[in-house]
Order: C-alpha cells, then structure tokens, then sequence
C-alpha cells in the first residue's frame, strides 16, 4: 500500500431535480481511497451510498465538490472520458441480471472494454481466456448468452469484464446482494483475491455491515446522504461512536443468538422525518437532545483518524483502543434514556 | 389533479387554434374557387372577382382568418357558401344524430367489450382465443364495408331493418332504434374488440399482482377479488382505450354516415369536402376538436377518480 | 412452447401471402390478359366463374384484374403513410426515450397534440388541398398516425436507459452513438416493426376509406376504396363487386396484424432480460431425475404428537406445470407445528421453502399443485378444501404476511377501507365496530397516529409502515397460524429487527403459531423456537433453534452458516464457501442432493436416497455421515 490517495472525494454533493426541487441525495461526503485498500460505504436505502458510486464513474452530475482521482480533477463532465479509459475506473453492479446485454454474446460485452483501446481482435480474446480462468469460469462461456449463466457466474463475467482494461479503482455496488448466501462467499472470496494480486483499490458499496467490514479497511457509515461517522473498519463495526451505527449493528442479524437477546425495541424507524436543520438521524435517535435537531453537529477527530459527526461524541471520552472492540464503556455518553422528541 | 386538468386544458387552447388554422390554410390551398362553383357555368371572370370581394374572399389567409377567429370567438362558425346557411344552424341540426351514434356505439363496446373480456381473461380457453380472432377481425375489417355487408344481410337480403335514413328519437323511439341497429354495430365492432382485448390483459396482468394473492389470503371469495379489486386497478387502460375509440368512432361517423345516409355532422363533413363547402367543413373540425378536448378531460377526471396517485400529485 | 411456434409459424404464413398479394399486384399487366377498365356490357355484374375469378362489374370488367390494378395505387399509398410514419416517429422516439430532458417534454407535448387531431377530419381537409397530389396527403397521413409510435418507441428506449448494462457501456466509455446503435437500437427494433406492420394497416384502412368517400383514384381507373364504392352502388344486384375489394383489403390487413403479432412474439422471445423472467434459471434437461419411491422421512422425533399438534404435513410434494412438462419443486416434505410455537425454514432459492409456505396457506400460483401427501390443520384436510370452506380457512384459521409489504397492498385504497373490509369480512362486525378494530389493530402493530394511518393509500407509506399494515391485516381476524414468506427481505436491517420484534411480541400477546420463511439464518434465528433447513426441495435438517445453530450436523446447514462474513473472527481469512451454486428444481440427483457441493462425500451418498435419522432427541438429518454422532450428543428437553 502506499500512502498516495488514488482517488479523493471531497464535499461531494449531488442533487435530483424533482420538478422545480431539488433534493440532495448526498450532501458534503469526504473520503479518500489509498492503492491497495477498500473503502466501504454503508447505509440504508436512501442513504446516497449507491449515487456516491454513480458520481465517481460520471453516471450521475455532480452538483458541488470535487473528486479527485490519480491527482487529476475529474469531477465535471469535460473529464468524463480521462476516468473511462484504459487502466482508470471500473464498476461492478448490483444486479448481475441487467448489467449485462441479454442480446449480446458474453465476449461481445467485455469486447466493448477495449472498444478504443487499439488491440487486436486475437489479443482480446486472449486477455478475455486468461481473466476467465482467473475469476474461475471455463472459458466456454465467453460465447455463451448470459440468459443461460446462474447468478454467481454472471457476477463473476461482470468481474471480469472489469478487470479487462486493467483499471486502478473499481466501484462494487452490492455486488453480493442478489446472490445465494452459498455464492456470496465464493464472490466476496474472489474480489479479494484480486485485490491482493493486482493492488487495486475498492469501493465496496453495501447494506450489509458484516459484508462491508469484512471487505473494507476503512468504512463510511452514512445516513440520508450525509456521513455520520466513518473509521477503521473494526472499529466501526464492533464499537461504533455514533449512534446510528450502534443500531445498525444492534440491528444486524446474526444467526446464533438466543431469542431472550430481543428485546421489543420502540419502533424509531417510524420518526424518520426529514430534518432541514440539525442532524439528519435526530427524529430516530435515542440520545438526542435539544441540540441536535436545531445545529448541524460538528465532524470531530477521533483518536484513531475517525470521524463522528455528533452533538453527544465527546472525543476525550473516547477510550476506543484502535482496532481493538471497545470492552464495556461507550464513547457517547448515554444518559437516561431521552424519549424521541416528536415534531 | 388540477394540475392535470389544467394541463389538459391549457394543450386544449393549441390544439383548437391548430385545428383551425390548418383547416383555414388547407382549404384556401385547395384547386375548388368557391365563387366560381356558386356561379356555375354562367361565371364570367369578372363575375367571380366581384363575388370574391363580396364574400371577402380576395383579402389575405391572415386576414382571412382573424375575421374568422374573431365571429368565432363569439359563437358565429359563418354561412356556408355553398348552402347560404348558416353553418352553426346546420351543425346543431346534424349533431343530435351523430351524438346518439357515437355515444350508443360507445355505450355497446364497453359493455359487450368489458364483459367479454372479463369471461375470457378468467376462463382463458376458447373464449380467449374468440376474443383474440374477433380483436384481429375488428382491427382487420373496415367498419364501412362491415357496415355495407351488414345492409346486404339484414337489409337487401333479409329485409329486416332501414338500410339508411335516420328517425329522430322524438318522432319515433321505436324507429330511432330500428334506424340506429346497422350503425351502431357497424361502428361499435372495433370498439368492443378493443375494450375486451384491453380489458383481458389488464384483468390478468392484475390478477397476477401480489396484493391479488394477498386478498385471497385474506379468504376473500374469488368473485368478490375480481369485482372489487380486479376490476377497479384494470380501469385505468380500459377507460384510456374507450377514450381513444370514443374518439376514433367520432372521426368513424365520417364514413358510417355516408353508408347510411345519417344527417350528422360526419357525413356533413364529406359534402363539405366534396362540394368545396369550406365554411362548414371549417366548423365541423372546430366541433370535433371540442369533442376531442372534451373525451380528453372526461379521461383524465377517469383517471384520477380510479387511481389515487393520480389524484394526489 | 407450441404455441409460440405456432405463432411463428402463422405469421410466417401470413409474410407469404402478403408477398404474394404485393407481386401479384406489382406484376398485374404481365398476369392479367385485359385491362382494368375493358369494359364488356354484356357480362355486366356476373359472379365467380372460370372466367372471371371474382365475377364482373356493372360494365362488365374483370373484378380480379381490377383489384390487382387497384392495389397498385392503393398498396403504394399505405406504404408511403408507413414509411413516412415510422421515419418520423423513430428518431423522435429514439431521442425523447433515451435522452430525456428537455427534448422528452417537447416531443411529448407535440405527440399529445397531434394525437388529439381528428384524424379523419384532418385528412378530409387534407385531401380537399391535395386531391391531386395524393402521395403528399398520404404522406400527411403518415404525420398524423406518427404519434403512437413515437411513444412506443420512447417506452422502449426509456426501459433500456435504466438497464445497468447502459450504465457499463458508458462506464467503459463508449460514445453516445455507439450506445444508441449497439444496444439501445436493437432493443427498440421489435417493437419498431411491430409498430411499422399496424402503421401500414392503418393507413391502408384510411387509405381506402377516403377513397370510399371519392378522394381517391378517379375512375374508371381502379382503386380498393373506389371499387367498394362501386359496389356499394349495385348491392342490390350483385355482392361481387363490394366484396372483391373488402377482401383484398382484409386480407392485406390481416396479414399486416399477423406479421406484426409474430414480431412481437420474437422480440418479446429474444429479451430474456424482461423482469418476469430474470429470475429464472435456464432450463436445462432434467439430470437423473429420482424415480424410486424415497424412503420415508425417517423417525417422526418431533414434538408434540401429531394429535396435539396445530399443522402436520406428510409426505408433502409440491409441482410446477410449465407448457406440459411437470417439475417438482418439493418432495415428500414433513412439517408439525404446535399450537404458539415458531417456526422457521430456511434456505436458498429454489429449495422450495416458499412453495411449502403456500402450499399451507393454499395461495400456490398459477401452475403450482399438491401432488402428494397430506396438510392436516387442526381437524380439516387443507388440501382439499374448496369454495367456501377454503375462503373459510384462509379467513380465520391462516394467514400470510407476504414479502414486498407495499405490492401487497391494493394500491387504490386507503389503508383503512381494506382492512375494514377484512374485519368485516371475518367477524361480521358493523361498519363502525371495524372501523374501530381498524384503530385498534393499527395501534397494536405500534403505528402511531393510527387514525391518520388509516386514512393513508398504500403508496404513502413507508416500507416499514407497510409491513406493520401487513400484520395488522395478519392478525386481523385472529389466526391460530401466521405465516410470513421472506417479510423482512424488502426492509432496511433497522426495520427488520423492529418488525421482528413486534412479530415476537404479538406472537406473545395472542398466542398465534408462526411459521417464518427465510433465506437468512440471522432473520430466523431472531425469533424462532424451531427451524427446518431445506435443500433441492427437500428437509436436510431440522430441530431446536440453538441446536441446529450452534452444533449443525448436516454440512450444508454447517457450510451455510460458517460462509456468512458475520460469523468470521479473522477478516484477512478467505471466506469458508460452498462449491458451485445452488441446484434447480429438477435437478435432483437419485442420491443426496447436496452431494456434488459437499467436503465430505463418499460413494455410498450417491448411490440412494438418504433417510431422514435423529442425531439427537428433537434433531434429524438427512445425511449418512452427519457432523455430528447421533449418540455422542447430549439429549436435550423435549420440544
């Protein structure tokens, strides 16, 4: 790994027009991915994780911000085609049924990869042999509709059709999601093992915090749009600072507990109203205070380079042992349990 | 929904103004010279420029046709060259006739088309395979030739019902519906294969929701489901197709009144174009891209009484 | 399958005849011994003979020669309305479809307008202007008809817009233009030539009508329309000549809409990708299907005895009929659940697990039958009830929470007018009684503001909302079983573990057996007191909650729950995974199912079916080399 960021995204915001509104879908994200490492962005739907990675591959405008990539500015469409050639940023997509053209031949898809890029037609199919026998398909496939390819397998085509032109950063946008259990494994797995050979760079897009911590070394936990902590993935993952990411891993199933282990908790999700003012997760937390619905809470440091955007995260308090779950205490302080405000 | 009713009759204010200027320009393209066809064969050049000036005939399209627009505007549609009658007067006659033809027409195809395709979209089989082949027969069959058969059976073979001719419901109710039978079913055919084909798929695709089956969870019994909820979530394309046929056997009378000599404003139209009445055929494409605007709004307060998203947005 | 052939085939046909008519009237002078207007007073009105194969008009000319002549002018007409239509509409639709925006909303403005002209009425000033020019009024009509292929075109492409394989062309970086031609075209063109075949049929129709009406070929030279008009002046002599231009036209039209019906099938053929199908798995022929009577499903260890119990399944087999051909989707299936108990099943798809949940509430779809064994639910035989009996049992002894809570709802009524009628429905209660029980069932599924909930339509509220309606609906008339199909899947994680709550709380509170569905251990393992595992539409395993959790003894069951990153301690190990993908139903091996993905298989698991054994009291497997000894296992409580 070295330390130079190969790709920086700094007070990313996007905005859907709906009418004469316009809703911001991500408001002022930061983060940076380094050669090598995986960035893990989770949420909920509706929380801009899959437009962050639609505006990092110029699918969606981008309304204020930058992104930064291989210390070039690419965020305005002019720059569109510098992260669309060769060796620059590739995706992989959720859904493995629609990412690839159903009227198309396997080959004929992945051809389009190397549409500009000069190769022979022989050296193409060649590359296309190769990274089939490394994503662990028979090469037999490459001629066939995807129509007749099982899920795990069209996901490991559409790895494959990202690696053709050999890019630096790949955005996976749930790329497990609409897989059994029994593939996701083989799939998480693979990616994986690419990333060690080729020392690429991920953004790894999930819903799944277990999914995401496993695949990440950093997360960003995000919340209707807006980044509300992120950190080492351990850390995040096993003593969250802010406290939607504690119900997020409250909330995350896992399947040896005892059913004592739940409690009947108040239905929080049903407050989801949208604040203007002061912190977005205010409506749903159970610690907010006055605070925070009025002020947009500030974005502090914590020891270990994280960052909390919370009224109630006091950074000194902090005892988070980096990369080491948190024994007992809590960073936010929780007082009497402080009934949801209602407005 | 006032949103949409506004739209659609902000579209509507467009939609008349072209209607009546293309008519305006078309017809004064036209080879017919309506002074000369007044005069017949003792026109002399001189004769014919004097009634053009007479008639205003020989200032500009543009003027032409604010003079138009302007009577227009308060209700006068012109007298009719040819006719010396009033064109308003000689609408109004005509309109009642083809009213009571287009309306039972549409009345017959949605409840023979809706009804048919309520059975075949539940029974499937046979009778979706009929509804099938009489949609593609309705499409296939001009509704005039299916009307100048239907003459040819029930009238000249069988000598069942009028051939042509039209009694007002006023003298004779009896006979209005004896003289009404042929045309209605000549130009309800397509109609009704249209409502049924629409409504056999929409009555599937519907049928094959979720909440369909989450209804039948509920134990409700089968009959119930496709009445009260079936029925009601296909509406929407039926009542977009009845709006779109209402509007096609508008333009259909053109034809279904020539074959049965009607007195209504369709075959009014044709006399028009055939003798170079400009005026009246002026004031029947007025009249018909109301009917338009008018079968447009009724769809649209249709659709958001069926479809609550419609009504709120 | 035979019916699409068919369906090719007529319209193969269809394209023949068609061609042959289009020859025929192109090469008319070479075929035809007399001209169309040769007059032959004597022969005046005649009908079919050898002579004339359509009869004679009333000057006695050759209605056959006339027809073909006549279709000349006419053909040539509705071709240009075609061409002209579909030249027009499909840059246009191209455009508004894939580009959007600005473009989109002027397209669509003007396609509403000249969709509200009436269309008749416009071509007969038209052809007031240009009756002598009636390949430009032709090509007017073509303007004029233009606007539904337009949208059709514009549907089209705007579905492909969405398609994640778009969003891959452009991030591979290939032009605008190379997307629109190589896969935004191809998408479209099915439906283009659908569209092209009906634009010709209409415009032949318009075509003949105005000609019907005199704006047409003047005679004596023939046209289609102006032969019906001829022979509409001589029906009462002779049908002949009314009917020799009627059927040409017919014909030309119905192999117009036959054509085009047949492109349809094949565009809708060649797009696998529609959302119907994309879940399905390619049908590959059936590999050894088992044909030898399974052996029983092993020792019946669970609790309580069958007669105590709320639901016994035996022997349950479910099949799907797709065209003739049927495939199981269950097999020889054994299920009790106790009065209050939870239950869950879990497994991957098509294992089965939804088909035995709607097997139970009788809600299979279309295609789907029991075709053996038994469900016995308290005292009634469930697979035979019928009519009444079955709205009866469905009303208050089951009930169904389905997976996608907003679908589920009919969307064109408020909340509170479904729900009212289903506590109407099952209590029989007065309007204002269940509109009370509305309130009151809104509140018990903690919805605050129930009142205002009631009176929302289903498309404003939230997922989480909706699912909370789903229960309520659930529980409205009191089941004794509540079965809930994947009702978390379509839900945030936050609002599944709050739905799962409240299912475990109200599980409580009236005392209902629940039988969960699941694809994810960790949803079932929040709330169930027993789960059946199942695989290739069969039980590998089942028993108390924490026993099959904690000490799996099928390897799958293991396998399944070691791979999910959940259950890692070490982030830099690979994943433990399972080899190859889950089987389709249909593919079910004589021997164990789970074998061609299985660590620890031998000969003797491929050689026959594997009975159901007890590792211990209150857990089965089905496997002959179990993860765990059936006699090392400490005996727990009974269930």
């Amino acid at each position: 790994m070295s330390d130079t960021p190969v790709l920086e995204v700094s007070g990313l915001t996007v905005e859907y027009r709906r009418g004469r509104k316009r809703v911001p879908a991500v408001s002022d994200v930061s983060f940076s991915i380094r050669e090598g490492e995986t960035v893990g962005l989770v949420g909920e739907s509706g929380s801009g994780k899959t437009t962050i990675g639609r505006a990092i591959l110029g699918l969606v405008p981008v309304s204020a911000g930058s992104i930064v990539f291989d210390g070039h500015d690419v965020t305005g469409p002019a720059h569109h085609a510098r992260r669309r050639e060769e060796g620059q940023i590739r995706a992989v997509f959720q859904d493995p049924y629609s990412s690839l053209n159903p009227s198309l031949p396997v080959a004929a898809s992945l051809a389009e990869e190397c549409g500009t890029g000069g190769r022979s037609r022989e050296a193409t199919f060649a590359r296309m042999v190769d990274l089939f026998e490394k994503v662990g398909l028979p090469s037999t496939v490459v001629s066939s509709y995807p129509g007749r390819l099982s899920g795990g397998q069209r996901q490991r085509v559409a790895i494959a059709r990202a690696l053709m032109s050999d890019p630096r950063l790949i955005i996976c946008d749930e790329p497990v999601s609409a897989l059994d259990v029994s593939v996701q494994a083989q799939v998480l797995n693979l990616l994986r093992q690419i990333q060690r050979v080729r020392s690429l760079s991920y953004c790894f897009v999930g819903h799944d915090l277990d999914v995401v911590r496993y695949m990440s070394d950093w997360i960003v936990v995000l919340y209707r749009g807006h980044v509300l902590e992120d950190g080492p993935a351990r850390t995040v993952a096993q003593s969250p600072r802010h406290p939607y990411t504690r119900a997020l891993v409250a909330a995350s199933p896992h399947p040896v507990v005892s059913p004592e282990d739940i409690a009947t908790r108040p239905p929080s999700s049903l407050n989801a109203a949208m604040v203007t003012t002061g912190c977005p997760f205010a409506p749903r937390c159970p610690v907010a205070i006055d605070v925070c619905w009025t002020e947009r809470p500030p974005v502090c440091t914590a020891p270990d380079g994280g960052k909390v955007a919370c009224h109630r995260y006091d950074p000194v308090k902090d005892t988070t042992p980096t990369a080491e779950p948190a024994a007992g205490g809590s960073p936010v302080e929780v007082p009497a349990p402080v009934a949801p405000r209602t407005r | 929904m006032a949103h949409l009713i506004l739209r659609r009759l902000l579209l509507a204010i467009p939609l008349l103004f072209i209607v009546s200027v293309l008519t305006f320009v078309l017809t004064n393209l036209g080879p017919g010279d309506p002074a000369a066809t007044i005069l017949g064969n003792s026109a002399t050049p001189e004769s014919i420029a004097a009634l053009n000036h007479q008639l205003g005939l020989d200032r500009s399209i543009a003027v032409q046709y604010w003079n138009w627009l302007h009577a227009a505007l308060s209700g006068d549609l012109g007298t009719s060259v040819v006719t010396s009658q009033s064109v308003g007067q000689a609408i109004s006659q005509r309109l009642g006739a083809t009213l009571s033809l287009v309306m039972l027409s549409t009345l017959v195809a949605v409840v023979i088309g809706v009804g048919l395709g309520l059975v075949s979209a539940l029974r499937g089989g046979i009778l979706g395979r009929v509804t099938d082949i009489l949609s593609i027969g309705g499409y296939v069959i001009p509704n005039f030739w299916l009307g100048l058969l239907l003459v040819y059976f029930f009238s000249v073979s069988l000598g069942w019902l009028p051939a042509t001719g039209y009694v007002s419901p006023a003298d004779s109710i009896g006979e209005w519906i004896r003289s009404m039978v042929l045309p209605v079913l000549a130009l309800s055919v397509m109609g009704i294969t249209g409502v049924a084909k629409q409504t056999r798929d929409a009555l599937r695709e519907v049928m094959s929701r979720e909440f369909i089956t989450a209804l039948r969870a509920d134990g409700f019994p089968e009959w119930q489901i496709i009445l009260r909820h079936g029925l009601r979530n296909a509406a929407i394309p039926i009542v977009t197709v009845t709006g779109v046929l209402f509007i096609g056997m508008f333009g259909g009378t053109v034809l279904i009144e020539s074959v049965f000599v009607v007195p209504g404003i369709g075959g009014l139209a044709v006399t028009s174009a055939q003798t170079g009445d400009f005026q009246s055929l002026q004031g029947v494409a007025v009249v018909f891209g109301l009917v338009v605007v008018g079968a447009n709004l009724a769809v649209d307060l249709l659709y958001g009484w069926f479809n609550p998203k419609v009504r709120v947005q | 399958m035979a019916r699409q052939f068919l369906g090719n085939r007529l319209a193969t046909g269809a394209l023949i005849v068609l061609a042959a008519i289009v020859i025929a009237c192109a090469a008319a002078p070479v075929l035809t011994s007399s001209g169309p207007t040769d007059t032959s007073l004597g022969e005046s009105l005649q009908g079919p003979s050898a002579r004339h194969l359509l009869g004679t008009d009333q000057l006695g000319r050759d209605l056959l020669t006339r027809v073909l002549f006549g279709g000349r002018s006419t053909l040539l007409h509705a071709l240009i309305v075609s061409l002209v239509a579909v030249g027009v509409a499909v840059p246009l639709g191209i455009v508004a479809g894939y580009v959007g925006g600005w473009a989109d909303r002027v397209i669509a403005t003007v396609t509403d307008i000249v969709m509200s002209l009436p269309a008749m009425i416009v071509m007969l000033v038209v052809m007031t202007a240009f009756s002598e020019h009636l390949p430009v009024a032709m090509a007017a009509l073509g303007l004029i008809l233009a606007p539904p292929i337009v949208r059709n075109v514009r549907g089209a492409a705007l579905a492909v817009r969405n398609e994640l394989f778009i969003d891959a062309a452009k991030v591979a970086g290939l032009s605008k233009g190379r997307i629109v031609f190589r896969h935004v075209f191809p998408r479209v063109l099915g439906p283009i030539l659908v569209q092209a075949a009906l634009a010709t049929a209409l415009g032949l129709q318009f075509a003949v009508g105005l000609s019907f009406l005199g704006f047409g070929a003047q005679p004596p030279s023939p046209d289609w329309g102006s032969m019906i008009s001829e022979g509409s002046q001589v029906l009462n002599s002779s049908p002949w000549p009314l009917l020799a231009g009627g059927i040409a036209l017919g014909l030309v039209s119905l192999t117009l809409v036959l054509v085009g019906d047949g492109l349809r099938d094949m565009a809708v053929e060649s797009w696998t990708g529609s959302p119907s199908r994309r879940r399905r798995r390619p049908a590959r022929p059936p590999v050894m299907v088992s044909q030898a009577p399974r052996s029983q499903d092993g020792p019946e260890t669970e609790k309580p005895a069958p007669d105590e119990a709320l639901l016994v399944v035996r022997g349950l087999s479910v099949a799907f009929t797709t065209g003739g051909t049927e495939r199981k989707v269950v097999s020889d299936l054994n299920l009790t659940i106790a009065p209050g108990e939870i239950v869950g099943i879990v497994g991957e798809s098509g294992c089965g697990k939804s088909s035995v949940s709607r097997a139970v509430s009788r809600l299979l779809a279309s295609g789907g039958e029991i075709v053996g064994g038994s469900i016995r639910f308290a005292d009634k035989d469930v697979a035979s009830l019928k009519g009444e009996d079955l709205y009866e049992y469905r009303r208050h002894s089951v009930s169904y929470v389905a997976q996608d809570p907003m679908t589920a709802l009919d969307p064109s009524l408020r909340v509170g007018v479904l729900l009212r009628r289903i506590v109407q429905a099952g209590e029989g209660l007065s309007r204002r009684a269940a509109d009370a029980r509305v309130l009151e069932l809104l509140a018990q599924v903690q919805l605050p503001d129930p009142a205002a909930v009631a009176k929302r339509y289903p498309h404003e509220l939230s997922g989480g909302m909706a699912q909370r309606v789903g229960i309520a609906r659930a529980i409205a008339t009191k089941p004794r079983l509540l079965i809930a199909d994947e009702p978390t899947t379509a839900l945030d994680v936050t609002v599944q573990a709050e739905i799962l709550g409240l299912l475990r709380s109200l599980q409580q509170q009236l005392g209902m057996a629940v039988l969960l569905v699941s694809h994810d251990w960790g949803v079932v393992a929040q709330i169930c007191d027993r789960v059946v595992v199942m695989y290739g539409g069969e039980v590998v395993e089942r028993g108390r909650l924490e026993k099959v959790a904690r000490e799996p003894a099928h390897p799958y069951t293991a396998a399944l729950l070691a791979c999910r990153p959940s259950s890692v301690v070490d982030d830099d190990l690979p994943l433990p995974t399972i080899l190859g993908s889950v089987l389709s139903p249909g593919e079910w091996p004589t021997g164990c199912r789970f074998a061609a993905r299985c660590t620890h298989r031998t000969e003797s698991c491929d050689a026959a079916p594997i009975p159901v054994s007890a590792v211990a009291s209150a857990h089965d497997v089905r496997c002959i080399h179990p993860l765990r000894d059936g006699d090392s296992t400490e005996v727990t409580a009974d269930v």
